[in-house]
């Protein structure tokens, strides 16, 4: 129990003289849309977007690695300050758009089917009873939702099985077409290790195969151990 | 408009014959994969060149596909998977509960995110990062020293990108929250009726995960490891150089 209420008191528990407009900013704040909201609300094409990375997962994120690959990558190797390896930069560039471009062209060719037949598969699902045939299965299952959930895990399973199964045949292809791709197209070939191979792997002079006339071989031996074979 | 056919449920319907119109409302008719839109006539002589085309590539390629997806999942494997992940949801929805129970005034309650998504992303970079690094290592143009540290800087490169990706993901699923629901709540209030709003919602969220986790493995990553990777690089090749400049004398 207070006994006495001195004006410190007050000043401590009372929002006299302080600043109250931070109430009024925080509840404007609570009660405020978001930009990135809006604009989704706001376009369509956004929207159709929207579809395509439920619908088809893997071929949104084919197309926005091709964004990255295309643009974003090559633009940061050639900001990059270097004075000797602009080659170098170029050839990189010019990997990762390759890269790129050969992901998304595989990803459309082998994704798309696998995509339309789950999101045919689906919408079926939603009346499991039509579609399975297996009296046993855990999907058919009507106590707490068990049934349901587990069709939900199927379906992201499914969504995303393709990238897996086809993520190492994908890498060989790409790896093996981007050389061509190099050559035909930005008419750029592999210099620099060709370079550095003849230098590191120049085979040692063997000087016991020279031609050395002396009969003593004390003499052969000095000559031998002076190439460093022995 | 082509109705091509109209079955009757049954409930032993064991295969996906073609296309099949979903219910008949009186006047709304809902149908699979045409579009109510009025087409142009200039296009007409490619549409008709096309459509057999696709008609082969839908009953020679996507219904198979979706036959044998239906085959797989009535499997055993693949129910055991699914009851796995059931199980390790329902253990974490548990300790959740018993978090928000026990901390009930306190104003941080935790939510549960099923991250499989993120997860299924995250299986498949590994796999592919797990096949350079396995390609590298039998890669016999290399020498052994080069090719051991092209291998731990692509394992290095994995690891931090997925503790990158995991940390990144966490911390911004709070704004898509956010999002969806001022995005709800625009819609609603609008004159028009958006029959897909479920599917942007849901796509909300998947398109923030890809976004995210693409950024991380293909461009941060890569782009902050190749100097160390080029610096560990230049320090082989001297060393090399050192050596065969010794062993010459």
């Amino acid at each position: 129990m207070i006994s006495k209420i001195t004006p410190q008191i007050v000043q401590n528990n009372s929002r006299i003289g302080k600043n109250n407009s931070n109430i009024a900013f925080k509840a404007a704040e609570a009660g405020k849309i978001s930009k990135i909201a809006q604009k989704l609300s706001n376009s369509d094409s956004a929207k159709w977007i929207l579809t395509q990375a439920t619908d088809h997962n893997l071929l949104f994120s084919a197309g926005f690695a091709l964004l990255l690959t295309c643009i974003l990558r090559p633009a940061s190797i050639m900001m990059l300050p270097s004075k000797k390896n602009k080659d170098d930069q170029k050839y990189a560039s010019a990997q990762s758009i390759a890269s790129g471009v050969i992901g998304f062209a595989l990803s459309t060719l082998i994704f798309t089917p696998f995509q339309n037949a789950a999101k045919s598969l689906k919408k079926k699902l939603e009346n499991p009873e039509d579609v399975i045939t297996k009296s046993s299965s855990c999907l058919l299952a009507k106590e707490n939702g068990k049934g349901v959930a587990k069709i939900k895990i199927t379906n992201s399973i499914l969504e995303r099985l393709p990238d897996v199964v086809f993520a190492a045949p994908k890498g060989i292809l790409t790896v093996a077409l981007i050389p061509p791709i190099l050559k035909y197209v930005f008419h750029i070939e592999k210099k620099k290790h060709s370079e550095q191979k003849n230098e590191l792997q120049q085979p040692p002079i063997y000087y016991g195969t020279m031609n050395f006339k002396s009969s003593s071989s004390k003499n052969r031996a000095i000559f031998e151990n002076l190439g460093g074979v022995r | 408009m082509r109705i091509t056919k109209i079955t009757p449920v049954s409930n032993n319907l064991a295969k996906v014959t073609d296309r099949q119109i979903n219910y008949i409302d009186g006047v709304n008719v809902s149908f699979s994969g045409l579009s109510a839109s009025p087409k142009s006539k200039y296009f007409e002589p490619i549409r008709r060149f096309i459509a057999p085309i696709k008609k082969a590539y839908h009953e020679k390629i996507e219904i198979p596909i979706e036959n044998g997806f239906l085959r797989m999942i009535q499997s055993k494997p693949f129910e055991k998977v699914v009851d796995g992940i059931y199980n390790s949801q329902q253990n974490k929805m548990q300790k959740i509960e018993a978090f928000n129970a026990a901390n009930k005034d306190k104003n941080k309650l935790k939510k549960f995110d099923s991250m499989l998504f993120s997860h299924l992303i995250v299986i498949g970079s590994t796999i592919l990062s797990g096949f350079y690094v396995i390609k590298t290592i039998n890669n016999k143009k290399l020498d052994e020293k080069k090719r051991r540290t092209l291998s731990i800087n692509q394992a290095a490169v994995w690891l931090a990108s997925t503790v990158m990706a995991y940390t990144v993901d966490g911390k911004l699923s709070k704004m898509t929250d956010k999002v969806k629901k001022d995005f709800i709540k625009l819609e609603k209030q609008s004159a028009k009726n958006n029959p897909l709003l479920d599917k942007h919602v849901e796509g909300i969220g998947k398109a923030k995960t890809i976004m995210v986790i693409d950024t991380i493995y293909r461009f941060l990553a890569p782009v902050a490891m190749t100097p160390i990777a080029n610096y560990i690089g230049n320090k082989i090749q001297e060393s090399e150089k050192a050596q065969i400049a010794s062993s010459k004398l």
